[in-house]
């Protein structure tokens, strides 16, 4: 298959790895930030009881 | 994001645009002869980016069952976690194996979706790891499902030596190309050079995932901890 052909599954190849990669990279960093939330909050509960 | 894994991102994200500039403009073409035409299989190209992430999904998938052994012969909390991150990482890489492989197949034998060995195994090994976070989350009580994890994480690793060996044995036809053998490489300097790139590349933004993941059980447990502090308070 020359270029012509292939390169819309070249393409689709590499902006998939990337697609993929970036929305598990958004998925961690959005949960990590609210599990810190709910952990300094926590803290501040344990804290406030001694 | 901490800072290892923001430093492993960053790094692992220059190689990746390092190994896309080395596999498309230094990296010669592959021309086949057909007919006394040269054609230019550009095809060919989906190689550098499908095959490391083929690599660390079966790294990632490996170590993901030595983690779980670790955990079921020490018992230690921290394996298990160790071993599930892993594990959820390696199928993040799987599940692009599968769509760049499907597309490399269109690209290369003209259709979607080939019964050979190689893929078979692969799609078998999918299945699997699908099938250990279903039962993951089908367990409730956490210890039980920390050792249903780590003993399905191990049985599931066993796919891929399978996978692996699977496209090698000329006894099951396949048709999977074969790059790296006993003899060596057999790719031009570089090819080999735009390809390590690559895989170098994935390795590190995987490894950065893998904090991140083993930072947000980590985190997670922390607050069972609090949780539980404050009701025995």
């Amino acid at each position: 298959m020359e270029f012509q052909e292939a390169w819309p599954y070249v393409v689709g190849v590499y902006m998939s790895i990337w697609a993929v990669l970036l929305i598990y990279v958004i998925v961690l960093q959005n949960k990590l930030a609210a599990v810190k939330r709910e952990l300094g909050s926590l803290s501040k509960a344990v804290e406030r009881k001694g | 994001m901490k800072k290892s894994s923001l430093i492993l991102a960053s790094a692992g994200a220059l190689l990746l645009m390092a190994g896309v500039y080395l596999a498309f403009f230094v990296a010669p073409d592959t021309v086949v002869r057909i007919d006394d035409r040269e054609l230019v299989q550009f095809s060919q190209k989906i190689f550098y980016f499908h095959v490391p992430v083929a690599e660390t999904s079966f790294v990632f998938l490996v170590l993901g069952g030595l983690f779980g052994a670790m955990f079921l012969g020490t018992r230690k909390r921290s394996y298990e976690q160790m071993s599930y991150a892993a594990v959820e990482v390696g199928f993040i890489f799987v599940l692009l194996v599968m769509i760049t492989g499907v597309l490399w197949t269109r690209a290369a034998w003209n259709v979607w979706w080939e019964w050979e060995p190689r893929l078979t195994t692969f799609l078998v090994l999918t299945l699997m790891y699908s099938g250990y976070f279903v039962l993951r989350s089908s367990v409730q009580e956490e210890s039980a499902k920390a050792r249903f994890g780590a003993i399905f994480s191990i049985i599931a690793a066993v796919n891929v030596p399978l996978t692996f060996v699977a496209g090698r044995l000329d006894s099951l036809k396949p048709v999977h190309p074969k790059v790296f053998t006993l003899q060596g490489a057999s790719m031009e300097g570089p090819m080999l050079a735009a390809f390590l790139v690559s895989m170098f590349g994935m390795l590190l933004f995987a490894t950065s995932l893998y904090i991140m993941r083993l930072d947000l059980l980590r985190a997670r447990e922390d607050i069972e901890y609090l949780k539980e502090e404050l009701e025995v308070g």
